[in-house]
Formats: structure tokens, sequence, C-alpha cells
């Protein structure tokens, strides 16, 4: 088994801080969850050497009508009640905000709009610590004069297990549009004193 | 040769009253600090956290800051001038009401820090939930052509970071 990068003749370094672990993209028309899963093998995607991870995406769903779904993250596979989340969203014409008790994570695009995808970036953070999980996500999406949404959201996991999986999905089930693509960064801590 | 490099973690152990990366390389053209932290203030959810560049905060009149956020139902923008640069969401104990493992979050960058001809602006994210359930995007400014050499971070009214309170700084390098 090769050693990871910041290990180099089996002396600790410190080398690149942020560390690309996967991309995912998106083909055909079933594919309705997203998944990151830590391979738990001390490379690099193994989670439990990252201090932060870091997922960057450009994302639609399969949808003839309306202008926006919804994309909604799940850490562990925990269905449960354990999320919050506070939001601030510009719609083109007002800004709101609202907060309450879900996995929400940002708006995603319809196919009812020809080729308009959203930006996406989600930050989490002390992924391996004993406290919760806290998450920044930010979504760009501008359906070119129909369904403008910009998105700030805080959310927390109220878990104190280490994170070793992330799901990205829909939460009506609606499929995600070919060419929809999700990277995910592991991001390290300084290692040497 | 690497893009990012993270310069120094500082993992509290034990509550500490301010966090302070100093002798910051000058081989980098921005940097970044990354945060998952709390306050022990008691009588609030809510503390500030405030940043001083090369010692000059005590007192100085040389910052400013505002910010734009989404709080509960609440969307606000506001901003101030001060004697410390306050960004203004980072949650607090509330003398145990905010649950334990509760933590909040900022992203704080830095940009061209060594440049001595330019004031210095920073832009944060911060996200904080629980009873002070708050996210934010924030800028300040230090309002002196000084390259950066010291990062001192601590509360408006804390006194304490809480244990297991975590900062790394990151230099980001352009070529």
């Amino acid at each position: 088994m090769a050693d990871p990068a910041y290990i180099v003749d089996g002396v600790l370094t410190d080398g690149e801080a942020w560390v690309p672990i996967a991309t995912i993209d998106v083909t055909g028309t079933s594919t309705t969850t997203i998944t990151f899963t830590s391979t738990d093998d001390g490379q690099v995607g193994d989670f439990s050497q990252y201090m932060d991870l870091f997922m960057v995406g450009y994302a639609s769903g399969i949808y003839g009508f309306d202008t926006s779904l919804y994309l909604r993250y799940q850490l562990n596979n925990d269905t449960g009640s354990n999320y919050v989340y506070q939001d601030l969203d510009g719609d083109g014409s007002n800004a709101t905000a609202s907060t309450g008790s879900s996995n929400n994570f940002g708006w995603l695009p319809t196919s009812n709009a020809t080729n308009v995808f959203a930006a996406y970036t989600g930050q989490f953070f002390d992924i391996n610590s004993g406290k919760y999980k806290s998450v920044i996500a930010q979504t760009a999406m501008d359906g070119n004069g129909a369904g403008n949404r910009v998105r700030l959201l805080a959310s927390t996991w109220k878990s104190q297990a280490p994170i070793t999986e992330i799901d990205f999905y829909e939460p009506n089930g609606f499929a995600f549009v070919a060419g929809s693509k999700f990277s995910l960064f592991g991001i390290l801590p300084r290692m040497v004193a | 040769m690497a893009v990012i490099e993270a310069i120094e973690t500082v993992y509290l152990e034990a509550d500490a009253t301010s966090v302070t990366f100093s002798s910051i390389p000058t081989t980098y053209e921005h940097l970044q600090i990354r945060m998952h932290l709390k306050s022990d203030r008691s009588s609030s959810s809510v503390d500030g956290l405030q940043i001083d560049f090369n010692d000059d905060g005590h007192p100085s009149t040389a910052y400013s800051y505002h910010w734009m956020r989404g709080s509960s139902t609440t969307a606000s923008a506001g901003g101030l001038a001060s004697g410390r640069l306050r960004l203004q969401n980072m949650i607090a104990a509330q003398g145990g009401v905010t649950d334990a493992a509760n933590f909040s979050t900022v992203i704080l960058d830095i940009l061209d820090y060594r440049n001595a001809n330019k004031n210095t602006t920073v832009m944060a994210l911060m996200g904080s939930t629980g009873n002070w359930s708050t996210v934010s995007f924030e800028s300040g400014l230090w309002d002196n052509t000084d390259a950066v050499t010291k990062i001192l971070l601590d509360q408006v009214n804390g006194p304490n970071f809480m244990r297991g309170s975590e900062f790394t700084l990151y230099g980001l390098k352009s070529s």
C-alpha cells in the first residue's frame, strides 16, 4: 500500500493542504443520490485524516415543470431529525431568512430550463471531532429570468460521530441531469510542529 | 510546490482568552483562517469575534466592519466603526444553555496580506445554529497599510474561547 503524499520516506511532512478526494460526474437519467464514502484505508479517500471537507458542485434536476427543486445533504446515512439549518436567501428582488429542523442544503434548478445548472460549495468542519458537525453552504442559481436564487446556509448535524459518508439528493426523488458534477476535497491541518 | 499549505493549527485543550498567529511567513499571496469555535460568554448565546493585526488594538480607531445576515426569520445588514474589528456571529455557551457540543464556523480570508501599500480588507463567512441561529457574510477593514505579520483573535465579551475550539491558518500561493 502506498503512503499518503504527506508521508515522504516514512517522515510526516506538510505538503498540499487541500487534497482532491473524488469527483462524481452524472451520466444517464437515473442518478438520484450522490455519495461520497470514506475509504478507511489511510489513502486520500480516508476521511479520518482531514480536519474539514469541502464540496464543489454544479447540478440540475430532471423535472419538466417549475423552476426549482431542493438539494439536501445527509451524513452517515442518518435519516433522523438531527439536522437544523439557518439560511439567507435572495431571489433577485428580496432577501429573506428562515430556520428550521431539516437537512436543507440548497436550491436545485430543473431541466425545465435547458442547460441551466446551479453552483454550490459546501464546507464541513472538524469532521472527526466529538463536537456537533457544522456546515456552511452556498448556492448560486440563475434561471435566466426565472428561478433566480442565491443562498447562504449554516447547518448543524447534531451528532458527535466522525463523518464517514456524505450524500446529496433531491428529497422528492428526482434524478440529477446528466452533466451534473460533484467534487470533494479534504482539508488537512498543520501536522508538523 | 504546494498551492495551499497549513501554516499552523491551534486546537484548544483548555479554555483560552485568545489565539495568536505570529511570525507569519511572507511566502504566500493570501491567508485563510478556518475556525470551529465557541465563546464562554455566560449572559448570551452570541458573542463577537475580535481580530487585531500587528497588536494594533488597544485602543485603535483603525477598524470598521459590516455584515449581511439571516438570523431566524430576519434578513438584515449593518456595520460599525470601532477600535476593534468585530465579526458578529460567534456562538456562546450562555451558561450551558447552548449544547456543549455545538460550535460555530468561520472562514476568514485575508487577501494580499504582505503588501505594504494597501489597507487590509478581510472577508468572512460565518454560521451558527441553536439558540443563536445566524448565517452571515461579513467584511472588515484595518485602515493601515502595514503588512500583516501578527493576527490576534479573541472575543468581544468572552472571556474565553472554549475547549475544543479549533483554528487553522492556511497560506495560499499564486505561483
